[in-house]
């Protein structure tokens, strides 16, 4: 659902001496269709320079101005909404722009790690809805290659999957029902996470995979993938059965592996 | 005749490659291995997987068929797969 929002609202809240050259998008739940009632919005800056505290906002309650790495992080409520506004330099922003373009799924070595914040950021960008942009930002936008970033999520997802099959191979010969129990969860998890992430759904907060499986399917007009993703979550433990939900879900998993290794081997 | 595959058995593609990784054993799969992995299933048969072999690679089915058996039988010894009928 989305929020309403007054971008020249919004945009008052920008230093003049900031907004002239930077371009301001929204993002987040609201804008990529995930969002609730209960959704604030988020508002982008990409500016020269990072505006000082005392340039934000006024003297009234219910704002903070909080420095996080090299961001300005600023809250506050508009017209009744909450609004949280992240500012980050130009510099920056193209630096990991950069890093992104750069990244080769195919290359043997390690990518230079993308760490939480920076997933974060590039997903919202993908899913953004501008309100003040110039022809030679969005230049820039149309170069980003967001392919990558599916790449990336889906190589992190795919190292997991390693870790957490051998985690339950061990457990079920241990006849260490319950870690299985918990694993398998996991190991869905997982593969769903790995196969979206290479459809284009690299939203990396794990509360929206139910969201994300939901659009793929509907996208698809098939809904078997997350109909079966919930009857293979919906087993209770049970000792007796444990054997037979063991070796189903991961038949489902291995057939999701099967598919992603596949489209990681594109280019 | 069916197979299964072992369900601890995972693919991963690394640099292009891909490879088959099963407790502390790696297998590298090349391009034919890897489609006779994917073509199985408990429902198909090896003469269903020969038959898709021979058309893919444009070979007679009696060739293919032959290959894939070996391949099966391979898989079979390491684990990897099992026969289910």
């Amino acid at each position: 659902m989305e929020q309403t929002h007054n971008a020249e609202v919004i945009l008052k809240q920008i230093p003049n001496r900031l907004l002239n050259t930077a371009f301001v998008y929204l993002a987040g739940s609201t804008i990529e269709g995930f969002g609730n009632v209960g959704s604030d919005i988020d508002v982008f800056v990409v500016s020269e320079h990072l505006p000082e505290a005392s340039e934000l906002g006024s003297k009234e309650t219910n704002q903070a101005v909080i420095k996080e790495k090299n961001t300005i992080i600023y809250n506050t409520v508009l017209e009744e909404l909450r609004h949280d506004f992240t500012f980050i330099s130009r510099e920056d922003f193209g630096q990991l722009i950069t890093k992104l373009n750069d990244f080769n799924h195919q290359l043997d070595r390690r990518p230079d790690e993308f760490d939480k914040e920076d997933l974060d950021f590039l997903h919202r960008l993908r899913f953004s809805k501008m309100i003040k942009v110039s022809a030679e930002h969005v230049a820039i936008i149309q170069n980003i290659n967001f392919n990558n970033l599916n790449f990336y999520l889906a190589l992190n997802q795919s190292a997991f999957y390693s870790h957490v099959i051998e985690d339950l191979e061990g457990a079920y010969q241990s006849r260490d029902f319950g870690t299985c129990f918990f694993a398998l969860r996991k190991l869905l998890e997982i593969s769903a996470t790995m196969f979206l992430a290479l459809q284009g759904e690299t939203n990396p907060n794990p509360k929206w995979l139910y969201r994300k499986l939901q659009r793929y399917c509907a996208n698809q007009q098939d809904m078997s993938l997350l109909e079966k993703y919930m009857r293979l979550q919906g087993y209770s433990y049970d000792e007796q059965t444990i054997g037979y939900q063991l070796k189903e879900t991961i038949q489902f998993c291995q057939y999701l592996n099967d598919l992603s290794q596949d489209l990681l081997k594109s280019k | 005749m069916k197979y299964e595959k072992n369900i601890f058995v995972h693919l991963r593609v690394i640099s292009g490659k891909t490879y088959a990784l099963l407790n502390n054993d790696v297998y590298l799969f090349g391009e034919i291995e890897e489609l006779i992995w994917k073509l199985v299933n408990n429902e198909r048969t090896d003469e269903q997987i020969a038959s898709i072999v021979s058309e893919q690679y444009n070979i007679t089915f009696d060739a293919a068929y032959s290959d894939v058996k070996d391949y099966l039988t391979e898989l079979t010894n390491a684990k990897m797969i099992e026969l289910v009928v």
